[in-house]
């Protein structure tokens, strides 16, 4: 099968996904126990604030209509309106994703480049001291929640050793880049403010490690397990016997092979970084969406609820999709499977 | 058969070693270049020094950050929570002013008078406020203040005054005139929380089509994050989620401003992540912690270098709800036998040392609270109430659910001393966790409302009848602020009878027999009196927290940032 025809087979999947994914949790948040309209309008409202309210956000229709009501402003780019921030979903979501993806973006670099070098490291020295030290800090790393581990890195380096700021994505006394795209990064580049560029990636790093490290250890040490397994194959035997020196047997012919059962799962957990992101970004005090996800979760903001786990959802599939194709392009055994050859 | 090796693996390799000596090198070298600009990290900035090297002038900017929760809703007509009440007394002025003692003292009002039924108010407004934006406050904004509120209806115009006020016009420039729909004494203290917007700015920025006709969305969507204000203070940025930034209003018409007043105050959500709030006071990255930390965590900031705990009072209580419509509490008798059974004096010296044992159904700090308490740790006295109810016989076969939230872990163990003496005549209490949002869902009925709840409710504004109003008062069954769904008629009475009284001792007469009626038919366990407890940096001096008798114990008017003052670290 082509890679073309591959990837547009898979991206219609992705919408299929989605459309039951907004079912599901549109149903899911309004049979949640609690009144919206009542938790907005505040509980000692009188109840004709209450209905008024229910009415503006079309809570007093049947459910099936309500769903109708969503999806005809989803496709007019309208996710509706936030009981919480009190303004449309559309202007949270604008305002607050690019501040999550840049950080997600960033942990998903160093939980790729670490798994990647570690589990090279472990796989060379298997059953040797530094496979047995990455061991004992893989499973740290794997046990301990982000959000420990988040604060955990704030104590050591931000106010013990005060290498890192401790909170929030500017220096105090730095002003804001001018709005382009939302992320403080990228925005500070196009400004040409490159000490702004490097306040915020210095703000970044904390959080980044500490929503990476977990998958990070995990996928080092699949990637050790499947260097481990193909130390033996035949074909690596074949190379040592025909004089290719170790290195290149190692980070060649062994690496690559092995990297691919971890690539599906990189990009799954690169994409989960999203959902755990929640936590790690209240510990840092970082303005992005998954932040905000708690408080619409706590106050029951149906609109913004549904919006969150969409884009999650839509960050969570792409990612997927990514991963597959380049599974399928490193692995053409897969492409082969897929047209029955 | 030749075989050649493959030199770009080698270097494949090569680049890879090079590749991480480059990334090791150029994050050694951005800590240095960002160590080297300007002040280290650690001690965040507070006060600014002035321009220029060595010993500087007196300081010129004197930033305060303040702990606080989010969302924060700056608009006066929708905020009624702590957070956003604590942001708007800066930013506004209201109508009235509230006094430490309780009493109201003139303030955007100049002076007033009441006709003699008590329905209609007039209000002469004192010249010269400036808004934010310049213009002049007149009795215009007044009018137009109250009808906004009343309109829109979240906030105190939805609960509080639609159902007493009829009209708000002005009569001119200087004079404006409420009309009540009937007589409400405490109305005069209620307008302490009507903060005067500035008409103009807000009609300029109304978004059409809305759901208030003419009036839009009556600019509810720009003041989140603008103001309309003449207080103190005003907004120089607000990011929705992320802080509330505010700078000294330079024609404030008050000379309120404390000698090295804060020029800027930042109020951030701080309450969520107790670790974050604490590693940033150590950093003097924070000058004032929020209020609702644990016991455990302000001991340890006092105990920190340069941190002290302060507190001073709040009108505000916490109490246990018994369901009066549930048995076995719909026997005055078994509730009694509850009441003899806490624990006071182990709850306050290990749970809540911070705050004092409550003696009445109202908080002391509030005007006309009385010293009524009458149930004391008592388990004779508990067994013998039990004896009396007609549950006596078969009180085991009962299962008392006490439901309390996980939000408050401290909680939790003050239900488990409860539940823990009641064992000891038969009681059985069972403690369930319940997150916030069902809470409100299972109180909205007799029926589902749990046999007890817990809940602190604070007074809106300084006046008792008022908050037994909205304690007690059968329209208030259904509510958080009611677990007791008491119905009781003739509390109804009684509690209408004090509100229709316009002259004040004759309204605190009534409130003392209100409090003492409570007190016997005991639909609560009140446990303690509120207090306002915050970490916060020596360098920052609160008068409120220095000296009790100077703290307004109303939600709010406990930050006063004005009043403040600032000394260099």
């Amino acid at each position: 099968m082509r890679l073309s025809t591959y990837i547009a087979k898979r991206a219609a999947y992705i919408i299929f996904s989605l459309i039951g994914l907004s079912v599901l949790v549109f149903i899911l948040a309004r049979v949640l126990p609690g009144d919206p309209a009542r938790m907005a309008a505040g509980e000692r409202a009188p109840e004709w604030v209450v209905e008024q309210l229910r009415k503006q956000l079309k809570l007093d229709r049947p459910l099936y209509e309500q769903y109708f009501y969503w999806v005809t402003n989803l496709l007019r780019g309208d996710l509706g309106y936030s009981i919480v921030s009190r303004r449309s979903v559309t202007v949270d979501v604008l305002e607050y994703l690019p501040a999550s993806l840049e950080l997600i973006g960033l942990a998903a670099i160093f939980q790729i480049t670490g798994a990647l070098i570690l589990g090279a490291i472990a796989g060379y020295f298997s059953y040797k001291w530094p496979d047995n030290l990455l061991r004992i800090f893989s499973y740290i790393g794997v046990s301990i929640p982000a959000f420990v581990l988040g604060i955990i890195l704030q104590l050591i380096f931000a106010w013990w050793l005060k290498i890192f700021p401790a909170q929030g994505v500017l220096s105090p006394g730095v002003s804001p880049p001018p709005r382009v795209t939302g992320m403080y990064t990228i925005d500070s580049l196009i400004a040409g403010r490159f000490d702004t560029f490097l306040d915020v990636l210095w703000h970044m790093i904390l959080p980044a490690l500490a929503l990476s490290i977990g998958s990070m250890m995990q996928d080092a040490r699949i990637i050790r397990s499947g260097m481990v397994e193909n130390k033996d194959k035949e074909y690596i035997l074949l190379a040592r016997s025909q004089g290719m020196p170790e290195r290149l047997v190692m980070f060649k012919y062994l690496f690559k092979p092995s990297v691919i059962p971890a690539v599906t799962v990189m990009g799954l957990d690169a994409a989960a970084l999203l959902a755990n992101a929640f936590l790690v970004e209240t510990v840092y005090y970082w303005p992005g969406f998954s932040k905000l996800g708690i408080t619409l979760m706590l106050n029951k903001d149906l609109n913004a609820i549904v919006a969150l786990v969409l884009v999650i959802g839509i960050i969570y599939a792409i990612a997927n999709l990514i991963v597959d194709v380049i599974v399928a392009y490193l692995d053409p055994r897969i492409r082969l499977v897929e047209t029955g050859e | 058969m030749k075989f050649s090796i493959n030199r770009s693996a080698i270097t494949k390799i090569q680049a890879a070693i090079i590749a991480i000596i480059i990334i090791v090198a150029v994050v050694v070298g951005v800590y240095f270049y960002i160590t080297s600009q300007g002040p280290q990290p650690g001690p965040g900035p507070g006060p600014q020094p002035g321009p220029g090297p060595g010993p500087g002038p007196t300081p010129t900017a004197r930033v305060v950050r303040v702990g606080n929760a989010w969302p924060i809703y700056l608009d006066p007509a929708v905020g009624q929570d702590f957070a956003s009440q604590r942001a708007q007394v800066n930013v506004y002025d209201p109508l009235v002013w509230p006094e430490p003692d309780g009493t109201i003292s003139p303030w955007v009002a100049e002076s007033w008078s009441i006709s003699a039924d008590g329905l209609v108010y007039t209000f002469k407004i004192r010249q010269g406020i400036k808004f934010h934006t310049g213009r002049i406050l007149t009795a215009y904004d007044v009018a137009f203040s109250m009808n906004r509120c009343l309109t829109i209806g979240v906030g105190y115009g939805g609960f509080l005054w639609s159902a007493f006020v009829q009209s708000a016009y002005a009569i001119n420039n200087t004079h404006v005139q409420f009309t009540l729909k009937k007589t409400f004494g405490p109305f005069l203290a209620s307008l302490i929380r009507l903060f005067i917007v500035d008409r103009q700015e807000v009609m300029a920025h109304i978004k059409k089509p809305g759901p208030y006709g003419d009036f839009g969305d009556y600019a509810t969507d720009w003041m989140l994050t603008h103001d309309a204000g003449s207080g103190p203070y005003k907004v120089k940025e607000i990011k929705l989620q992320d802080y509330v930034h505010v700078e000294k209003f330079e024609d404030y018409w008050a000379d309120g401003f404390a000698e090295n007043a804060p020029t800027e105050v930042i109020f951030l959500p701080t309450a969520p992540i107790p670790s974050t709030q604490r590693t940033m006071m150590l950093l003097k990255q924070l000058e004032v912690s929020d209020q609702w930390q644990s016991q455990e965590w302000l001991d340890d900031m006092d105990a920190q270098p340069g941190i002290s705990k302060k507190s001073q009072p709040c009108a505000a209580e916490y109490y246990y709800m018994l369901n009066t419509k549930r048995p076995p509490l719909d026997d005055v008798h078994v509730r009694k036998a509850l009441a003899y059974c806490f624990d006071y004096e182990t709850a306050m010296e290990t749970i809540y040392p911070r705050f004092t044992r409550a003696r009445s159904c109202l908080p002391m700090s509030l005007p006309g609270a009385i010293d009524c308490q009458i149930y004391n740790y008592n388990l004779t006295k508990a067994a013998e109430e039990l004896q009396k109810s007609k549950y006596a016989a078969n009180i085991s076969e009962y299962t008392i659910e006490f439901h309390v939230m996980p939000e408050v872990p401290e909680r939790m163990r003050d239900a488990m001393l409860l539940a823990s003496e009641a064992a000891k005549i038969g009681i059985n209490i069972q403690i369930v966790s319940t997150p916030w949002l069902q809470y409100i869902e299972i109180m909205s009925k007799p029926e589902t409302c749990p046999h007890i709840t817990c809940m602190a409710i604070s007074a809106y504004f300084p006046d008792a009848a008022f908050m037994l109003y909205t304690k007690y008062h059968s329209s208030s069954a259904g509510h958080v602020d009611q677990g007791e769904w008491l119905l009781d008629p003739t509390l109804d009475a009684m509690i209408e009878d004090a509100l229709g009284t316009l002259e004040e001792s004759t309204r605190l007469q009534k409130v003392a027999q209100i409090q003492q009626y409570i007190m016997e038919i005991c639909p609560t366990i009140f446990i303690y009196d509120w207090y306002i407890v915050e970490a916060v940096q020596d360098y920052v001096h609160i008068p409120s927290f220095e000296d009790p008798s100077q703290a307004i114990p109303v939600e709010g008017y406990s930050t006063i940032c004005r009043t403040w003052s600032v000394t260099p670290p």
